[in-house]
């Protein structure tokens, strides 16, 4: 078994970097003191991850408002809409607008989210963005004649993105679809889009590319994911249970989301590499990620910290297995 | 019910005034601040200018911080009684916030740090990591001071058990279930299992006291209600156990939801009898935002709506014909006037005091219209 492990999403700022933005609003500090503050968060992560050994290497979306909105606010075509609760959690993202066709001609503003000369040189890079499907599903149209093509402006939109970001420097590519799982939505989604989506955003040849879903249970229609053109599928073992996947024949890489992004409780690294070992043997998938179920910034950082470092202590107890 | 048709009232909290604000945090008050105080102190007409202005100027203690917070809430409940609300509270002025404000004084719970609502906006988010029981009724003090204070009704907003739960960290009960392979299942009982506490040892004894001090309503407030549908019965039950054995006049809160998801299950509240719920947010050229009263209609549901007809997230002021409006469309949908109590849609902390003034002034005089219309 081929144990890898990273982390899925915007991760929580620090108290100096929530004070900092507190303070920058009041007008009590300066951009640069802002932007700094920043940094010394990247920073820091970055030296968690590689101290943690994690396999791919990410800046932690800190600048992320939400995991839609540097999207949303920089691309013609779309615009920031109302303050929405974000699936069932109590935090909230603002409602991407498509008020026009949306235009991927000038992505630059990319390199303003990722702090690329704070990543490692010697470690791969991980990108995580939105997921088209979840995306499109969230978006109000008032533009596009239908949700399908809806959703593949915005698959050309993620894909041109992924093409970017590529060559910048970023190897492994995460898809963050929520949306697929949730489970008041009872999995209702067409496999057809799906399929058409991620066939346009997985264009870019020769890197690696993710379907992370979170927020429910996939397990009654995994099926339909494991012919997407993605290299791995993640599965939130918060709200799946193991014996559920007997049936798949998983031949992709399997993203454990072991990891309770939404409680504080910092898992036991035994009880991590137990369940590891469980999903092995039930999926027979060859490469599995240790990685948390979702974004880790419903957690304080110092308990997003801890849980880090749990990733770490589980991988080593799984060394030679 | 009422002795007037179409009582009116206010949802909770109110901003701060900015005299309290600094104050507590010991920062120097500037001339601009007392201009601002000797405006509502005139307004109001509460003749307290030099009494406050010396007590700024003193040193900041414990006793102080008690006094400013007296005051502010005296401001608050003249605002209202000003306007003509038919019943007031204090804008929430002793309180710090409906979540952490509640959580600081029950056993069990242990604040971890800050965690994101949106953008830069951040709560102190507490775990649940002991069962929890009561430090103390923490409303009663509160209470007897707006009693004490207030001529007109009150009404008392708390903050609910099922909402408490879902803001929290579950790290007790979630450590009983570690093994379960049923991970769903285990998450689920855990919720429940939380949230039923804070009902029965928090919520019930707080809202026990409130009543042997004299408290006749209870609003009991949920903004999380349907933020997980399939969790809706687990409110309805919460509900039932906070309030099981007491009496005195019940209500909900609950703002910014699909009310579509209360139904069927709300209707075994039974000791419920009105709904106060934001509408004016969701009305608008484009959509009737009064026509999920339907919803009580269909479900043969004959309980008091709090109708919000104010906008609390904007600064535009409802004119007294668009709350007029309002008021007589609910009653068209509801049939029967004397269900319906006018209020904002929830409480009114974003906005400032003059705008809440002019809302508020505005939706009674609205209401009167209304009333003037039925012949009441």
């Amino acid at each position: 078994m081929i144990v890898e492990s990273y982390l899925t999403g915007i991760y929580p700022r620090s108290d100096e970097l929530i004070k900092a933005t507190r303070d920058f609003e009041r007008k009590r500090i300066t951009q640069e003191d802002l932007e700094n503050a920043f940094k010394r968060d990247v920073t820091s992560l970055v030296q968690l991850q590689i101290e943690a050994n994690l396999s791919y290497v990410y800046e932690g979306l800190f600048k992320w408002q939400d995991i839609y909105r540097p999207f949303v606010e920089n691309v013609p075509g779309l615009n920031v809409g109302a303050l929405s609760r974000h699936f069932d959690n109590n935090s909230f993202y603002k409602q991407p607008i498509v008020v026009n066709e949306i235009n991927s001609g000038d992505l630059s503003f990319l390199n303003r989210y990722f702090y690329l000369n704070h990543l490692p040189k010697d470690k791969d890079w991980k990108a995580i963005l939105p997921g088209p499907y979840t995306f499109a599903q969230l978006a109000e149209n008032k533009f596009y004649k239908n949700k399908h093509e809806l959703l593949i402006a915005i698959s050309t939109l993620l894909s041109n993105a992924v093409e970017y970001l590529n060559e910048l420097g970023f190897t492994y590519f995460q898809f963050s679809e929520p949306y697929l799982a949730y489970s008041h939505n009872n999995s209702k989604f067409s496999k057809d889009d799906l399929k058409a989506a991620y066939e346009i955003a997985t264009k870019t040849p020769n890197i690696k590319y993710s379907l992370q879903v979170f927020f429910g249970d996939i397990s009654s229609r995994l099926g339909d994911l494991l012919d997407l053109p993605v290299h791995g599928i993640g599965i939130d073992f918060t709200e799946t249970n193991v014996a559920n996947l007997k049936d798949y024949s998983f031949t992709k890489e399997l993203c454990a989301g072991i990891i309770d992004g939404r409680n504080s409780l910092v898992e036991n690294p035994e009880n991590i590499a137990n369940l590891v070992k469980k999903i092995k043997e039930v999926t027979n998938a060859k490469t599995i990620y240790i990685s948390p179920n979702c974004e880790l910034e419903f957690v304080p950082q110092a308990i997003a910290n801890q849980k880090v470092r749990a990733i770490k202590k589980a991988a080593d107890l799984l060394k030679g297995e | 019910m009422s002795d007037q048709l179409y009582p009116t009232y206010e949802v909770g909290s109110l901003a701060k005034p900015v005299w309290h604000v600094k104050k507590l945090r010991n920062l120097p008050i500037t001339p601009k601040d007392t201009e601002e105080l000797n405006y509502w102190t005139n307004k109001l007409g509460l003749n307290l200018e030099s009494k406050l202005s010396a007590l700024l100027n003193e040193e900041l203690t414990e006793q102080l911080k008690h006094k400013i917070k007296d005051y502010s809430s005296q401001f608050a409940i003249r605002l209202f009684e000003n306007v003509g609300l038919d019943y007031v509270y204090n804008g929430e002025q002793w309180r710090t916030e409906m979540y952490e404000g509640a959580i600081r004084f029950i056993n069990g719970f242990k604040f971890y740090g800050e965690v994101r609502s949106f953008d830069n906006k951040y709560y102190l988010k507490a775990a649940c990591v002991e069962k929890p029981s009561l430090a103390k009724p923490y409303h009663t003090e509160e209470f007897i001071h707006v009693k004490g204070v207030a001529k007109r009704k009150t009404k008392v907003p708390i903050t609910g058990a099922y909402t408490l739960a879902d803001w929290s960290f579950n790290e007790h009960y979630s450590l009983q279930r570690a093994n379960d392979p049923d991970v769903k299942k285990a998450r689920q009982e855990n919720k429940r299992d939380l949230t039923l506490d804070l009902a029965r040892e928090v919520l019930r004894p707080t809202i026990k006291d409130l009543i042997e001090n004299g408290a006749e309503w209870i609003q009991i407030d949920e903004p999380a209600a349907t933020t997980k549908p399939d969790e809706v019965d687990l409110l309805v039950e919460s509900f039932n156990e906070s309030v099981k054995g007491l009496n005195a006049k019940f209500s909900i809160h609950i703002c910014f939801s699909d009310y579509s998801l209360l139904f069927p299950e709300v209707l075994e509240m039974k000791q419920c009898s009105h709904f106060s719920l934001e509408f004016a947010n969701r009305d608008n050229p484009r959509q009737d935002g009064y026509k999920d009263l339907n919803l009580f209609n269909e479900y043969n549901d004959r309980r008091e709506i709090g109708l919000g007809v104010l906008n609390v997230h904007v600064d535009d002021v409802e004119s007294p014909a668009t709350v007029k409006e309002r008021i007589l469309r609910a009653t068209k949908i509801l049939g029967d006037p004397k269900r319906i109590y006018p209020a904002p849609d929830c409480g009114l902390r974003t906005r400032s005091w003059h705008v809440v003034y002019q809302k508020l002034e505005n939706m009674v005089k609205g209401t009167q219209e209304a009333r003037k219309e039925l012949g009441g």
